[in-house]
């Protein structure tokens, strides 16, 4: 006996079966130039060594799990930084008391910084996430992760960072990780020395420009 | 009498000032390490920029630690049996890649100005000029960080780097523009200048005295060319 939710299943199946091709074909046609980060890369390799937090090997759980918490990062595993990021794209909510406490931290000299021996790799990816909502505090999160260095913080986050602080502040962009759409089409905002933006966005471990906006097709 | 009283009004600086010593890139070898300037931290290389020949030093090769290569050859190269002490002091300063004007053996006063072009890198942007390399390793530094778009005065003693002072104002300069660095010395008096534009004054501890040559940190990819070293009686 077919019941009708098989019926449907049957027909979805069958579906699928004679609109694959076509569809996977025209996706190959049209995206013919498009090459997709390359996940054997060594920059690829050394963001997942980096945000690997198998080791537990950070010193505060409480504050870990309360940047987790508000960054909605608790139930979700740590993403490869590809170094493109729409510059409208929606902020996370705000969680008050975790921004503050970043705010204080921020405004304290001296004060130890959630890096990733603090706060583990997710950890600091959530400083990354809830420090761009506000302006004032992500440049400060932007110099305590360069004066941490690369053990501390991700370098591709770091590069992300810079970008949004140096646009918000008027300057060009210098890895071209910052996107808006422009003629209907989502492209990075101006780069300052562009002849050498990959150049840097390998020494900060990131793909290639083009390689990343492919991503994102 | 007249001609006397004008040649004394005239003397100063200008006439006591030698011959300028620029460093001469143009028979390195491009994607080699450079043999005018030896490389004591870091990775240093030669490349060809709009068809010239400039030293990049590439701080993606940058690690915690690491000094260059070819340190202990380098080392003894220009100190000789005191290239061990001057080793053990360099290594300290792991974090700050250095590469040493091979032809210029002592700079006391006078003027040396370099032309930079930042490249590149995420946590620093550094391009200076290293001065008064003492054979123990300790040296004087006066750079400009494109992160903090400042000229500053730091100094590097028994492997603790120290800040000494700041120039008078910020200046943003933009990535893959070149511009310059120069400092002048007369005695304990230092000058700092970025394109020209006086912004740093210092009195010294004590008169300058040792080799020279390029600075940089971290990660900082930078391109360097004109070294060029001026120096005086006084």
């Amino acid at each position: 006996m077919i019941t009708r939710q098989a019926a449907r299943l049957a027909y979805v199946a069958l579906a699928l079966a004679t609109t694959a091709p076509v569809a996977v074909m025209a996706q190959r046609t049209t995206r013919r130039a498009c090459t997709p980060p390359d996940t054997t890369a060594a920059w690829f390799q050394q963001q997942r060594q980096w945000r690997s937090d198998q080791k537990h090997d950070w010193s505060d759980d409480e504050f870990r799990n309360a940047l987790l918490g508000a960054a909605g990062l608790m139930a979700t595993p740590l993403t490869t930084q590809l170094g493109v990021q729409r510059m409208d794209e929606a902020s996370i909510p705000a969680d008050t008391t975790v921004l503050s406490r970043l705010r204080t931290l921020a405004a304290t000299r001296g004060s130890a910084w959630p890096t990733r021996s603090v706060v583990g790799a997710s950890g600091v990816r959530a400083v990354w996430l809830l420090a761009q909502r506000d302006t004032a505090l992500q440049r400060v999160a932007l110099h305590r992760m360069m004066e941490s260095g690369p053990d501390e913080a991700l370098p591709a986050d770091v590069a992300v960072l810079e970008d949004r602080v140096r646009l918000q502040s008027g300057r060009k962009q210098l890895y071209g990780s910052q996107l808006r759409m422009t003629n209907g089409r989502l492209a990075p905002a101006p780069i300052e020395d562009s002849a050498h933006v990959d150049m840097r966005r390998d020494a900060a471990g990131l793909p290639p420009l083009r390689q990343a906006m492919c991503s994102l097709r | 009498m007249r001609r006397l009283v004008l040649c004394l009004l005239i003397t100063p600086a200008a006439l006591l000032a030698q011959k300028p010593i620029r460093v001469d890139l143009s028979r390195e070898k491009v994607n080699a390490e450079p043999t005018k300037f030896l490389p004591m931290v870091g990775s240093w290389v030669v490349t060809n920029e709009g068809g010239r020949k400039v030293v990049l030093v590439d701080g993606r090769a940058w690690k915690k630690g690491q000094p260059a290569g070819g340190l202990a050859d380098n080392a003894r190269a220009i100190y000789g049996a005191r290239h061990e002490e001057f080793i053990d002091n360099v290594k300290a300063f792991a974090y700050f890649p250095i590469a040493v004007a091979r032809d210029i053996d002592n700079f006391e006063n006078g003027e040396i100005s370099v032309r930079f072009q930042m490249i590149g890198g995420t946590l620093d942007r550094c391009s200076g000029i290293m001065f008064d390399l003492k054979p123990n390793g300790d040296y004087l530094a006066v750079r400009f960080n494109g992160t903090e778009d400042n000229l500053v005065l730091w100094t590097f003693n028994n492997g603790k780097r120290s800040f000494v002072k700041r120039g008078s104002e910020n200046v943003p300069l933009e990535l893959g523009t070149w511009h310059e660095i120069k400092i002048t010395v007369h005695g304990t008096q230092l000058a700092g200048y970025l394109d020209g534009k006086h912004l740093l004054d210092y009195t010294l501890k004590a008169p300058v005295s040792g080799k020279v040559g390029l600075w940089s940190k971290t990660d900082s990819m930078s391109e360097f060319a004109d070294f060029t070293v001026t120096p005086s009686a006084q």
